[in-house]
């Protein structure tokens, strides 16, 4: 199939059920997917499902997508709910305790224990495990407003769409968000520097 | 050694998306199940026309063929029929007599009493008979030779039939059965009663 074929074309195909242009969508979006839901899941066994589920969701209630807005915020809407949804189950299930060992699955995402090995790392991969340690700890608003701001490229409408939030919400968020990942990026670096 | 500080804004907008996994695609459209297409779907990907012109198109097909089937059933089956029997060398009679049921025996009969009755007048147009020379003058036959009471199937045989003896009824069966195709049967009964009542 076209790589030239939009995807508002697809999604008309989608609506009757055509398998190839389901499968051109999950092909197209299912790397964001899984960058977004591993970030706020952590769990690669979840992430999986959660995807699968996510586009499942999307095809399915193809009536209730608004064609003004892209499909990708169709996608991370139903994503960011179902995540959403997910860590609430886990929270019930009284596991919250196991969530760092559950993100120390996730390749490139560490915690504290693990940032004392970034020496044998090179600067920037040693970074990013810090701020990606840093992301863990934002709450899960936070933690999905900046993925879906910073990381997926959406914009204030879009994330406001996605989360259901109000635009005013989504920038505080952001701005409470950025001070407090420079506030535990900075601890780590002179947790970094102390024991160096 | 202090290291040199870092925007955490630019480690998270340059991170890299997982490739995702390889049967992701195929696992969606079983859990839709979406294998099965139908040949709506098939047509619509063989075009890109959007969805309310094909739409349009199915409907006006559908229209096209409504009307052809309905312009064969009122005009080139009954003109067919009607030059069907028109060139029947036996006439009427001779064309029911081969599908008339064995139970009823007076549905043939019935043909020749419409004759002798001249109800037959509404279809002069379509069913041809030809009335029996006179063989003698004390057989009935009009002035002209003719015997209304009569209708031929050639020169040959005749079948006579008493009309008083035959229920209205019974020609109405008969017509119907032999031209449901030519459409105005309730005219024909109309007309056949009016005669039938006038006889």
């Amino acid at each position: 199939m076209s790589q030239d074929t939009s995807d508002a074309q697809l999604v008309d195909r989608c609506r009757l059920h055509d398998p190839q242009a389901a499968t051109e969508l999950v092909t197209r979006y299912q790397g964001r997917l899984f960058g977004y839901l591993r970030r706020m899941v952590g769990n690669q066994h979840d992430v999986e499902d959660l995807v699968q589920h996510t586009f499942m969701k999307a095809f399915s209630a193809l009536d209730d997508y608004q064609s003004s807005y892209p499909f990708t915020t169709w996608l991370f809407t139903i994503a960011h709910r179902l995540a959403l949804d997910h860590l609430d189950k886990r929270r019930r299930r009284k596991t919250t305790a196991q969530e760092p060992e559950l993100f120390a699955q996730v390749p490139d995402s560490d915690t504290h224990d693990h940032i004392a090995d970034v020496d044998n790392r090179d600067e920037h991969q040693a970074q990013a495990d810090k701020v990606w340690a840093a992301v863990q700890q934002l709450s899960e608003q936070q933690r999905s407003v900046v993925l879906l701001f910073y990381r997926q490229g959406l914009t204030y409408e879009q994330v406001s769409q996605a989360t259901d939030l109000p635009v005013g919400t989504i920038k505080s968020l952001l701005h409470r968000a950025r001070q407090k990942l420079t506030e535990l990026c900075g601890q780590s670096d002179s947790m970094d520097s102390s024991s160096t | 050694m202090k290291r040199s500080q870092f925007d955490p804004i630019d480690i998270i907008r340059s991170d890299r998306d997982p490739s995702g996994v390889p049967d992701m695609a195929e696992r969606v459209i079983r859990g839709l199940g979406w294998h099965e297409r139908s040949g709506v779907d098939r047509c619509s990907e063989a075009t890109t026309l959007p969805l309310w012109p094909r739409r349009l198109l199915a409907a006006a097909v559908v229209l096209l063929a409504v009307g052809a089937g309905w312009i064969t059933s009122m005009y080139i089956i009954p003109s067919q029929v009607d030059n069907t029997i028109a060139d029947s060398p036996v006439g009427l009679a001779g064309l029911v007599e081969p599908f008339a049921p064995q139970s009823e025996p007076d549905m043939v009969t019935a043909l020749g009493s419409m004759a002798a009755a001249d109800l037959i007048k509404p279809f002069a147009a379509i069913i041809p008979h030809t009335p029996t020379p006179a063989a003698s003058d004390d057989d009935g036959d009009d002035d002209d030779g003719n015997n209304p009471a009569r209708l031929v199937q050639g020169d040959q045989d005749s079948i006579p039939v008493e009309m008083a003896s035959l229920p209205m009824e019974t020609i109405r069966t008969t017509l119907h059965v032999m031209f449901p195709a030519l459409g105005d049967i309730d005219g024909w009964k109309q007309t056949f009663a009016t005669a039938g009542d006038a006889g």
